[in-house]
């Protein structure tokens, strides 16, 4: 499996690179009032509406310095998933999700047996485990439970 | 000596490979980077064929060859983008370094006329002595006298040898020894030059008078003879007074003022009465300048305010090579009546040589480097001044690009030529005088081997600041800054592009595999072709906070060098003050009369020197008796000043021409400023060397006004020669202290602002650059240390020179 790593306050975080529609730089974000805190507003990617998770406030670390916009990450909404990502189980939701992080990272090429459980201690509701590659480690974020969390239920009146 | 220039032109600023100035490290580099990027199409081509191969649907081939002219149209971008860095490169340091150099030319040819204009005070200061009106009138009257009395003494003469040749009992001589007398006394008749000023002469011929007068009054009705000797005899007598009066007194001023070869006093004749330099002076006096045209001028100017100054290097009084202040010195009664003139031999050979291999890299050993030459030319163009005269020969004409030869006063001009069979620039500043002295329409050049000007910055680092940093500083022009942003905005650009790629490809499944090379290699080339630039910018940055930092000690050394200059002036001017007549004759004898004589000489002399707020005249008790500026001290008639360094200094000075300083600081002796420099000097009896002390004089210098008008000289400009805002300049005390600020709020006075070791450790005529952090601010910062300036030996101070970088 392939998976798109991007980061976070230094730290780094891995996505399957199967569930990510496109990188992009960073667009003006319309802000939707009383909104969950995580959500930073709606984006419009070619036509299309997407709601923007601030993964800066999903694990919980202080925001970007103003003026750094930090990189976006479109995933893709269940219509879009390959066959193979069905297969594998991966999640994807309705519409289109993107996660706005510090900067995008790297691509690697990766055995299912590398990823690990998190350790009990990791007290982290969208973590799905840990992948460790040579020296360095890498949080797998688990999409379902970010859009659980905050999308929820919230679909009807963000629109 | 200079060749003809090569390339007269400026180096043209588009960039090319070609160009002789890029350097070999910049070859390398744009190849690399050329190379890579050319690598980049046939990637795209073969991506582009895959596609084709690979895709299942047209929109899925539509999607990659996209992408792939996505990442050519890129390439393209930067290859440009890489171009344009290097033009601006090369374009803002060939900016930055005209500025600098063309300032340091400048900077030469201010401190040249800054001292002239000194120097013309000088000599109309001197000429209006007393003493030497005295001297110059009484010598002038004798002289004339004495013609008569030569000429009659050899009548009489005459007349005794005849009255000789009949025999008389009284005598044992014979008629041939006394005749031999006559004849020995006779000879100097015509000799009146060399009886009135050289002093062998003079005495051979006493011996001679004495011998023959010893006769003669041994023989009857030889009064009338003995008479006329007497006569001459006295007379020379006095003309010996007054030369040797007159002699100590130049000697004096030139030992306080040793930037003169010798100063001498000439009657309206040209004849020399006097001088000052006691090695010469049985080679100088009673000789004749009147040829010379420094003495000719001085004799057709207006009044003893006028002056001329003469360049010479062949004249009886000094060979060397001198520019000769003159001026006309007038009679006592009649003003208008010319009696003799006063000629200064400035010392332009040292002080040309002080000013010119200053501002210079040096090697290790001390040399300045090889290939830098710094020289003066006058308005002819001839070199009067060279930093090395075994290469720039003085005296002869400077082969100068014609641009350089046609300056205006003020102007600045830089051009590349071959000196010396080196690939050069030539900087060039033309004199615009300094304050009422309109200058000598001379030229200061700097010569700076072009290699220098471009010479790779890659391994410079300044210690203190992060690339990053300087790269968002205020010193990093806004064209910079921008180029800086655009190149990490393609380096992101071209990740992004990589990484949908790899995406994209990866979600192809086993198709997609083919595609996935392509984009790792378009990865890796891209982030070399930025990492590559971002290098470049980085070296530019360096390259232009390095030129900042030695244009900070640039300024920071003109700064110190006007301070100690001006110092060297005050405690030249002290010491010839105190030996003032009206002075000692005030301490002497403090009568009501002489003391207002002497307020009123100190009055006079303040009045023509607006960077002292106060001269002072204390007793040898402490007390001040007479000031130039009375209404400025608290309270006058109690003031005691016994206790106050400047006084007890000089009271305990030994020899004759010492002067004492009391550094800056508050003084009693001050009501309205905060704080004074008070030089000073012993008062002696007869203003003579073994008189005894009579009192003190003390000059309060106006430190607060005149530290800051130079601070402010020396705060740096832009290219527009706008000053630039939130620079700081500031003089400490060898406590690093502050003694002026040109920012009281951020760099108060008094306080000790934490500065770097290397700038605390500088030996004096040193200086350093490097990075201040005070409080929220960062500053770039040039430190110099004072070295004194000739025998003024300084006082351990230090100034510094910031500039915001935030």
């Amino acid at each position: 499996m392939q998976i798109s790593t991007f980061l976070i306050q230094n730290e780094a975080f891995a996505v399957p690179s199967l569930v990510v529609e496109e990188y992009f730089r960073p667009l003006p974000i319309t802000k939707v009032p009383g909104s969950n805190r995580c959500l930073d507003g709606l984006v419009n990617i070619r036509g299309r509406t997407a709601v923007v998770i601030n993964m800066r406030t999903c694990f919980e670390v202080p925001p970007r310095d103003p003026g750094d916009l930090g990189e976006m990450i479109l995933l893709e909404t269940s219509q879009g998933l390959v066959d193979e990502a069905r297969e594998l189980g991966l999640y994807a939701f309705d519409e289109p999700v993107v996660l706005s992080v510090d900067s995008v990272s790297q691509i690697f090429q990766l055995a299912a047996d590398e990823i690990h459980p998190a350790p009990p201690h990791v007290n982290q509701p969208f973590v799905d485990g840990v992948i460790q590659l040579d020296e360095a480690y890498f949080t797998m974020v688990s999409i379902q439970k970010l859009i659980d969390t905050i999308l929820h239920g919230k679909t009807e009146e963000l629109r | 000596m200079i060749a003809e220039p090569s390339t007269q032109a400026k180096a043209d600023h588009k960039f090319s490979i070609f160009n002789a100035l890029i350097t070999n490290d910049h070859r390398e580099f744009y190849e690399k980077i050329i190379n890579e990027l050319i690598g980049v199409s046939p990637i795209c081509n073969q991506g582009k064929c895959t596609a084709a191969a690979i895709s299942e649907t047209a929109t899925e081939q539509e999607q990659i060859t996209e992408l792939m002219e996505r990442v050519e149209t890129f390439a393209a971008e930067l290859h440009d983008g890489t171009k344009n860095l290097f033009d601006q490169f090369y374009a803002a340091k060939e900016d930055f370094c005209r500025s600098i150099y063309c300032t340091t030319a400048y900077i030469k040819i201010n401190l040249i006329d800054r001292t002239l204009l000194e120097r013309t005070c000088d000599v109309r200061s001197w000429a209006v002595e007393t003493a030497f009106v005295e001297a110059l009138e009484r010598i002038h009257k004798i002289s004339r006298q004495l013609e008569k009395y030569l000429y009659e003494m050899g009548e009489y003469l005459d007349a005794a040898k005849a009255a000789f040749e009949v025999p008389t009992l009284e005598t044992n001589w014979t008629m041939r020894d006394i005749s031999q007398f006559v004849d020995d006394v006779r000879s100097f008749g015509p000799r009146k030059l060399e009886l009135m000023f050289n002093p062998e002469v003079y005495q051979q011929f006493k011996t001679k008078v004495d011998l023959l007068a010893e006769q003669l009054g041994k023989g009857k009705s030889q009064e009338a003879t003995l008479a006329m000797l007497q006569k001459v005899m006295k007379s020379l007598e006095e003309v010996h007074t007054h030369v040797s009066a007159s002699c100590s007194r130049l000697e004096d001023i030139g030992n306080s003022y040793t930037l003169y070869r010798d100063l001498v006093i000439t009657t309206a004749d040209g004849i020399i009465v006097a001088n000052a330099n006691p090695q010469r002076r049985n080679k100088v006096l009673g000789k004749s300048v009147a040829n010379e045209l420094w003495f000719q001028r001085s004799h057709d100017s207006g009044d003893a305010n006028d002056y001329a100054i003469e360049k010479t290097s062949h004249s009886i009084v000094d060979s060397g090579n001198s520019l000769v202040f003159s001026t006309s010195i007038a009679g006592a009664a009649k003003s208008d009546q010319k009696i003799g003139s006063m000629g200064a031999f400035f010392d332009l050979a040292e002080e040309a040589k002080i000013i010119l291999q200053d501002y210079m890299p040096r090697m290790d050993d001390g040399d300045t480097r090889d290939g830098w030459y710094s020289f003066f030319t006058d308005m002819n163009g001839k070199i009067v001044g060279s930093s090395d005269p075994d290469i720039i020969d003085v005296g002869e004409q400077a082969h100068l690009p014609r641009g350089h030869r046609k300056l205006k006063g003020g102007g600045t001009i830089s051009s590349y030529a071959s000196v010396e069979g080196n690939d050069s620039a030539i900087f060039s500043a033309m004199s615009d005088g300094y304050l009422d002295f309109a200058g000598l329409g001379w030229s200061s050049h700097l010569v700076v081997p072009s290699n220098e000007i471009f010479a790779s910055e890659a391994n410079c680092q300044v210690n203190g600041i992060s690339p990053d940093e300087l790269m968002r500083s205020r010193l990093i022009p806004d064209i910079n800054k921008d180029t800086y942003v655009k190149v990490q905005d393609d380096k992101q650009s071209i990740k992004l592009i990589s990484l949908n790629g790899i995406v994209f490809a990866s979600k192809l499944g086993k198709r997609g595999v083919a595609l996935g090379p392509v984009f790792e290699q378009i990865t890796e080339t891209g982030d070399f072709a930025t990492s590559k630039m971002e290098e470049l910018l980085r070296e530019m940055a360096f390259g232009e906070l390095r030129l900042n930092l030695q244009t900070l000690e640039t300024f920071s050394k003109q700064a110190i060098d006007l301070i100690d200059r001006n110092l060297f002036e005050r405690s030249a001017a002290i010491r010839w003050w105190a030996t003032d007549k009206f002075l000692w004759n005030a301490l002497a004898d403090p009568s009501e009369e002489n003391v207002q004589a002497a307020s009123r000489r100190l009055r006079d002399i303040n009045g023509s020197y607006a960077m002292y707020r106060n001269l002072v005249l204390a007793n040898r008790m402490g007390r001040i008796i007479a000031a130039s500026n009375p209404e400025l001290i608290p309270d006058m008639k109690e003031a005691r000043v016994a206790d106050h360094v400047w006084f007890n200094k000089a009271m305990r000075s030994k020899n004759f021409g010492e002067y004492a300083v009391q550094d800056v600081g508050a003084t009693e002796l001050e009501r309205t400023t905060r704080s004074s420099l008070i030089y000073s000097s012993a008062v002696r009896m007869n203003g003579s060397r073994n008189g005894d002390m009579v009192g003190v004089l003390g000059s309060l210098f106006d430190w607060v006004t005149e530290s800051g008008k130079i601070l402010k000289t020396c705060l740096p400009k832009d290219r527009n020669g706008k000053r630039i805002q939130g620079c700081i300049a500031f003089y400490a005390s060898k406590d690093f202290e502050v003694i002026e600020t040109s920012d009281a709020q951020i760099v108060p006075l008094g306080s000790t602002p934490e500065l770097p070791s290397e700038h605390r450790e500088l030996a004096a005529g040193q200086s350093a650059s490097g990075v201040l952090r005070l409080g929220d601010h960062v500053y770039i910062m040039g430190s110099s240390r004072s070295k004194g300036y000739r025998e003024y030996q300084g006082l351990g101070w230090s100034s510094h020179i910031l500039r915001p970088l935030f």
